[in-house]
């Protein structure tokens, strides 16, 4: 009995840290998965990586304009030329930077965008205002150039889109651990659950069986002709059947809830009797009592 | 020659001094333009010098346009906006290459964004983000590394508009 009980406190006990541990993995892994969502910069490099090419192209019309405009404004061409060079320098650091680092085609687009901005930036900073040489000498640079900034746009999007894919393949397998988290969750409060109603059941059979035992030794006892007084550790009388009543003239109404040593038991035999019942109590050895 | 003269004459002298200071400082920094909806106000110009004379903010972040840590100072966009006297519901932001962004008034915080004027100490030329750029100090709290606010940290900012 006490082993069997033992047992089920330690699957149960067991049972709950198992939930305590898979709830906290669940709970940290949860917020892992949502600092990542909220805190990706995936699509702003991907729009500053594709705005280089379009700056580019801006850059083509102004300077196209330029050359046609016979009364062109030298400041507005150098402040596109600056805002393009602040443009293409986006590629060479940041979280760009790290995205074409994945891959070798990478460096070799970069080294002639990065060897045109060198040339604009000198060009730009010569002394005096831009002159149309310097247009046209520009406009053949960024002509030249263009194809190279199209496909590092292009392999931008191509890498952005594989870590892109990469980081939802991730948050995938992270929600399918906390599914199946939550499944084996729901399983073992389910298992627990049984594990429940079969102690409930088991208490219930043995509740009506100690019920029945003790209704037979209540009838038996009532039944007996010989006087029965029982009392627990204390000396307080807890039973005192009809033979008794009739052996020591007391009423059951009235000597149940009272001691022996107040009742029945003769004056003269109380000290021994209270001594004998202390004795029993510590030692478990019955002399007297019995 | 009386001493008010004097003072007179050496207070120009200061002023021509300071005035030939500030131009030489502020003499790439492209001033910044706000406006609002009312038809009738006029484009408020804000100098460099007028926007260092209010509160600075000074924080270090890692931006994920930068590399390492890198240290801005500038007004708060909030405290700006107070300092101007405008009201409105939304703040339009728009840079020189005509990139532009709306973000709500009531989402500025007292210390974030703020509109920067300075990346490690140093005024940013055109070709290094400037005049001005607005940034979120990114590393003190995942709120502010988000993709909204990536999208609202517009910088080459020339043009402020408060509209209703």
């Amino acid at each position: 009995m006490k082993a069997g009980m033992n047992r089920y406190r330690i699957a149960v006990l067991a049972g709950l840290g198992l939930i305590c541990l898979l709830l906290s993995f669940m709970v940290t892994n949860l917020l892992a998965q949502l600092r990542e969502l909220s805190t990706a910069a995936s699509d702003n490099t991907q729009w500053s990586i594709s705005q280089l090419d379009t700056e580019l192209a801006n850059q083509s019309v102004v300077l196209a304009d330029g050359l046609s405009d016979p009364r062109f404004s030298p400041d507005d061409i150098q402040l596109r030329i600056d805002i393009m060079i602040s443009r293409a320098s986006i590629i060479n650091s940041g979280s760009a930077a790290a995205i074409f680092s994945q891959d070798d085609r990478a460096a070799d687009l970069f080294a002639p965008i990065n060897d045109f901005v060198d040339r604009a930036i000198s060009i730009s900073d010569q002394p005096g205002p831009l002159t149309r040489a310097d247009l046209e000498e520009l406009r053949v640079l960024v002509q030249g150039v263009r194809p190279n900034v199209r496909e590092t746009a292009l392999l931008g999007v191509a890498l952005g889109a594989a870590n892109a894919e990469a980081r939802r393949a991730e948050f995938a397998r992270q929600l399918g651990r906390t599914g199946g988290m939550t499944i084996g969750l729901l399983l073992m409060m389910g298992g627990l659950l049984l594990l429940l109603d079969r102690m409930l059941l088991r208490a219930v059979k043995r509740d009506a069986e100690l019920q029945t035992s003790s209704k037979l030794l209540a009838s038996t006892v009532a039944a007996s002709l010989d006087a029965i007084v029982t009392a627990d550790e204390t000396g307080k009388i807890i039973e005192f059947n009809a033979a008794a009543e009739d052996v020591f003239g007391w009423k059951r109404a009235e000597i149940v809830g009272q001691t022996m040593e107040q009742t029945f038991i003769p004056e003269r035999m109380r000290d021994a009797h209270h001594n004998g019942m202390k004795r029993y109590l510590e030692t478990d050895k019955p002399r007297v009592v019995g | 020659m009386t001493p008010a003269f004097l003072t007179r004459l050496l207070f120009g002298a200061y002023a021509l001094a300071l005035s030939m200071t500030t131009s030489a400082l502020g003499q790439d920094v492209i001033p910044l333009q706000v406006s609002t909806s009312a038809t009738d106000a006029p484009v408020i110009e804000l100098s460099l010098e007028t926007l260092d004379s209010l509160d600075q903010i000074t924080f270090s972040t890692t931006t994920i346009w930068t590399d390492g840590d890198v240290q801005f100072s500038g007004v708060s966009l909030k405290a700006l906006l107070a300092y101007l006297d405008v009201d409105g519901q939304s703040l339009e932001m728009v840079a020189l290459n005509d990139y532009a962004v709306t973000m709500p008034v009531a989402d500025l915080e007292d210390v974030a964004p703020i509109l920067a004027t300075r990346m490690n100490g140093e005024t940013m030329s055109v070709r290094d983000k400037g005049p001005y750029w607005v940034v979120f100090p990114y590393d003190s709290d995942p709120k502010y590394s988000t993709e909204t606010n990536y999208a609202r940290s517009i910088w080459q900012l020339n043009r402020l508009k408060v509209v209703d």
